[in-house]
């Protein structure tokens, strides 16, 4: 039986990170080149990053898209005819676009599908319409659009439809901010971005007396999980995680939870509300802003504001680490991001299954010497377990 | 070059016309971002500027999501169309739908985007006789406005006074500081500790909510600059102003603009610069010789490294690029596994132990010297 399942399309923002989120069932990401893009703070892909990223990609049958979504200056189209052809001999499967002159340049230079960028704002069906006339492929439709409307645009337009499924959230029309460019001269659509959104305010309404604090224009974090069943109702081709510049952590728990969601409705072709409770746990436990639907269901109110300072919350989890090598029979090499100690419980995430619970009960340093509590940045041995392998996330309870 | 401005009222109306302005924009309370008029209103007013002989544009600039987008159109087909010279557009999909479904001229606004030649002249390219105008970026400088105009076959428009919108949602967020208030209109300033500028108008209706610049943009003194590169239109924003000001600047009594203004970019636009100081070009990997990158040092002990690509071998030659720019020769005459077996080679994917050399540290890469 043919069940519709959407792709689960996640974030890269290096090459590990790519690693990580197609090791943990990611069936596409994306990613961008040291150009063209909108995360200039990200580490991005190099030529030889890319070539053995899409390599990666495609011989665990994932697919890869090159985001190319500035909105770009004459002389940034320089250079990109080059990029655009060297992408097109990698094979890559897409390009995500927003400016119209840079989906002219990848249509002159290459064969590759073009899906339009959410920073474009496409919101309702004339708009993907436009786009697919143009010769897109695919559209990433705005986050303010609800499932059941980009259910009736894919329909109306008869053009791939991509949602937002996962992660920090936009408060403007993307695209229609341009707070970095004329306050701290970084064009927020070359990747300037300066996150504004996020700063405290004081509001003065005039008409009464004190000023109010507020972080008014920060909304909460995406949560799609208990969306899911209406994505596939509506049969939306790509949900999307947002997040090139999160962790490791993030880019292999989000990964893991959707990937084993999809699995499951594709195997049983339901959820079981038990189920889409578990995995909604599961996402807690990264570091986030409040979830909500935001716009899912309907239009975003005022409770999807995030109105408070962020913090690490209690029940989160830290990323104690990830491994470098397995050592067969002998120990885990393990790249160490925040200390812990001998003693300790750990949690090894693997590709796909169950949390593996890791009583600490000994580590050594690489020169073998018994140590009892690690230091972030530093490699360390733990005892082998045959069920991790390289590139395994481990977890552990924030205190 | 002509002025172009924004009327909601007679007494607006009849200023333009006092100042020869011949063209006005009308804005519909559910088409604009910034509408006063509902369609009785504005039917009224379109009547009577068409009746002095006024060009007559409509502004449909909001951006609404598929349901929201067709009660659109019922508000659109209750204007009295046939007075309406030509509409202004911005979302893609409004584009789309008057081009598909009217044959009203269209002047398409590419602001706060757009901002090389090749996009902007795809938009002629597409729309063909039926564009009318171009409304360009003001984050494009004088210099570069001037080479567009001069490829560009289709006549030109900028802002050139009133308040710079940086940021729009659909979300309301200041009624939601105001629990129990009923207003479909808000205003406040907004200031923030982390923000270098302070005092940012917002502004809260029925479209969603609006942050402006603290400044307002003003090339008044430009505006002989901007005839000669041909600039044919400029666009004047009096919406959030006293009725004053727009009879004072109307009748170019310039000095009485009583806001701080800005020329954002007008004179160049540099606003990529910073991107360099965002991350360390160094340590990005550049060549085929690549060998991985180094994951822990101990001082005078040893270096760790994560083999990434190809096979390391004993008396292999390496370059190290250190994050601080430097470049450090090494010659592999010892190699341990991570086990700290003497070997031969350490493949892909393995953590090699090398010697310690001064100088190399953590996040170094490692390049094979051929």
């Amino acid at each position: 039986m043919n069940v519709f399942v959407p792709e689960l399309l996640a974030p890269a923002g290096n090459l590990d990170k790519l690693k990580v989120a197609i090791s943990y069932g990611a069936n596409a990401v994306y990613l961008a080149g040291l150009k063209f893009g909108l995360r200039s703070a990200a580490d991005n892909f190099t030529y030889e990053e890319l070539k053995e990223g899409v390599e990666f990609a495609h011989s665990h049958n994932a697919l890869v898209y090159v985001v190319l979504n500035g909105f770009l200056h004459d002389s940034d189209l320089d250079e990109l005819p080059e990029f655009v052809e060297f992408l097109d001999s990698l094979k890559i499967d897409a390009v995500i676009v927003s400016d119209i002159g840079v989906m002219q340049v990848v249509k002159k230079y290459s064969t590759i599908a073009i899906h339009v960028s959410t920073q474009s704002s496409c919101v309702n069906s004339e708009a993907a319409k436009l786009w697919k006339n143009f010769g897109a492929e695919r559209v990433v439709l705005g986050r303010e659009v609800t499932v059941k409307e980009a259910g009736k645009i894919k329909k109306d337009a008869s053009v791939e439809v991509e949602m937002f499924i996962h992660g920090s959230m936009c408060m403007a029309y993307s695209g229609n901010c341009t707070i970095s460019n004329f306050t701290q001269g970084r064009d927020s659509n070359r990747g300037g971005c300066a996150h504004s959104c996020r700063f405290e305010y004081s509001i003065d309404f005039k008409d009464e007396e004190e000023k109010k604090k507020a972080f008014f224009m920060s909304s909460k974090d995406l949560n799609g999980i208990q969306a899911l069943p209406e994505y596939i109702d509506y049969e939306i081709d790509s949900v999307k995680v947002e997040g090139r510049m999160k962790s490791h952590l993030y880019a292999g728990t989000i990964s893991k939870v959707y990937s084993d969601a999809l699995s499951f409705y594709k195997e049983n072709q339901n959820f079981l509300s038990d189920s889409l409770e578990t995995w909604a746990q599961e996402l807690k436990k990264v570091t986030h802003r409040s979830y909500a639907p935001v716009n899912l269901f309907e239009k975003a109110d005022k409770s999807t504001i995030f109105n408070e300072r962020e913090t690490t919350k209690e029940g989160e989890y830290i990323m104690a680490g990830r491994i470098v090598e397995v050592y067969k029979d002998q120990h885990m090499m393990i790249e160490v991001r925040n200390a812990f100690n001998v003693g300790d419980e750990i949690e090894i995430l693997p590709f796909s299954g169950e949390v593996i619970k890791y009583k600490l009960n000994e580590i050594t340093n690489i020169l073998n010497e018994n140590i009892q509590r690690t230091k972030p940045s530093t490699l360390v041995k733990i005892p082998f377990h045959k069920d991790a392998k390289e590139n395994n996330i481990i977890r552990m309870r924030q205190v | 070059m002509k002025i172009v401005t924004y009327i909601s009222s007679l007494e607006e109306m009849d200023l333009a016309l006092r100042a020869d302005v011949n063209e006005v924009i009308l804005c519909h309370k559910d088409l604009s971002r910034f509408g006063k008029l509902d369609s009785k209103e504005l039917n009224h007013l379109c009547a009577r500027a068409h009746d002095k002989g006024l060009k007559v544009t409509l502004e449909w600039d909001v951006i609404k999501t598929e349901n929201d987008f067709k009660k659109m159109l019922n508000y659109f087909n209750e204007l009295d169309l046939e007075l309406i010279s030509s509409v202004r557009v911005q979302d893609r999909g409004v584009l789309n739908w008057v081009f598909e479904n009217t044959k009203f001229p269209i002047q398409l606004i590419l602001e706060g985007s757009h901002h090389n030649l090749l996009a902007i002249k795809s938009w002629e390219g597409l729309l063909g006789s039926r564009l009318e105008r171009l409304v360009l970026s003001i984050e494009i400088s004088k210099t570069k406005l001037a080479s567009y105009i001069e490829v560009l076959n289709t006549p030109v428009e900028i802002l050139t006074l009133g308040r710079i919108l940086l940021f729009y949602t659909p979300r309301n967020l200041l009624s939601s500081l105001k629990p129990g208030l009923t207003d479909e209109f808000l205003e406040a300033i907004g200031e923030s500790e982390e923000s270098p500028h302070k005092g940012f108008p917002l502004v809260e209706n029925r479209h969603g909510t609006f942050m402006f610049h603290i400044k307002r943009l003003n090339l008044l003194k430009h505006l002989d600059e901007l005839k000669e590169i041909g600039l044919s239109f400029a666009r004047f924003d009096f919406r959030f102003d006293e009725k004053e000001v727009f009879k004072n600047i109307l009748d170019l009594k310039f000095e009485t603009y009583p806001h701080d203004s800005i020329k954002g970019f007008f004179n160049i636009n540099k606003s990529d610069v910073l991107f360099k100081k965002l991350k360390n070009y160094r340590i990005q990997r550049k060549d085929s010789s690549y060998i991985g990158e180094v994951l822990e040092i101990s001082s005078k002990s040893f270096i760790a490294l994560k083999v990434k690509k190809e096979t390391l071998r004993l008396n292999d030659k390496i370059n190290f690029f250190t994050p601080d720019g430097k470049t450090k020769e090494f010659e592999v005459k010892s190699l341990r596994d991570s086990a700290l077996n003497e070997v031969d080679s350490i493949s892909t994917d393995g953590i090699a132990i090398l010697t310690y050399l001064a100088g190399v540290s953590v996040k170094s890469q490692a390049y094979k010297v051929k």
